[in-house]
């Protein structure tokens, strides 16, 4: 039967194969838009059609960019969650990892913002929904803000 | 905060220990022990009934107001 634990634990398992990922993905990328001709001195040929050279570089710088506070966001969704687990909901590290998860989605959405004139206009909705969902994390961690106060005041209440 | 609470005064003159009287009162010794250490944001009214009638005190005798603990905000006018 499906029970709130188990629930968790499936989000920890997700957040952990999407830390792996990100770090294959990190090792892997440059070889993948270079069509296989990683780390040579021979003219890169992306596997798409229509990149030069200065995009796939430029996407890359990008990729890196975004690749730090992905990472960030990731580990702090990872605390939560296990914090989640202890039964330790409404707490202060519960809120200072969604405001450094929100923090992360608006360093992304800057860094595409800078980006998407040198790659793709694409880069722009990217940007957007990053943005979005960076003042989504702001307002729920304003939310369990207001919810840590009220279990404060509950829990001294005799 | 500006109310204190004066548990161990009643306690004493009723010879009441802090276990006894938590679990006459019903509540458990943690809380009990926030209340004395003033550290409580709120108390029950059933739970200073529950007080009152085991301490046989008023509410009065427990609960103080300590004007000098407030935090007062003063504002100059133009």
């Amino acid at each position: 039967m499906w029970t709130k634990r188990k629930s968790v634990i499936l989000s920890l398992i997700c957040t952990r194969v999407l830390i792996g990922l990100f770090v294959v993905a990190a090792v892997v990328l440059p070889f993948m838009l270079s069509g296989g001709h990683y780390g040579t001195s021979r003219e890169a040929g992306a596997i798409y059609v229509g990149m030069t050279k200065e995009t796939v570089i430029a996407l890359l710088i990008c990729a890196y960019a975004c690749f730090v506070p992905a990472m960030i966001a990731l580990f702090s969704l990872d605390r939560l969650l296990r914090n989640i687990r202890k039964d330790m909901v409404f707490v202060g590290a519960n809120v200072r990892c969604l405001r450094i998860i929100s923090w992360c989605c608006f360093v992304v959405a800057a860094i595409l913002l800078g980006g998407w004139p040198f790659i793709t206009s694409t880069l722009i909705v990217v940007a957007a929904a990053a943005a979005f969902f960076g003042l989504l994390m702001r307002v729920v961690k304003n939310v369990i803000d207001a919810a840590c106060e009220i279990k404060d005041e509950n829990d001294y209440t005799i | 905060m500006g109310i204190k609470i004066n548990l161990d005064i009643c306690m004493a003159r009723r010879k009441i220990s802090a276990g006894e009287l938590a679990e006459r009162i019903g509540i458990t010794p943690a809380n009990l022990s926030i209340l004395k250490n003033n550290k409580a944001k709120a108390i029950r009214f059933s739970t200073l009934e529950a007080l009152c009638a085991v301490l046989e005190c008023q509410p009065g005798d427990i609960l103080e107001y300590d004007a000098g603990k407030m935090k007062v905000i003063v504002r100059e006018e133009d």
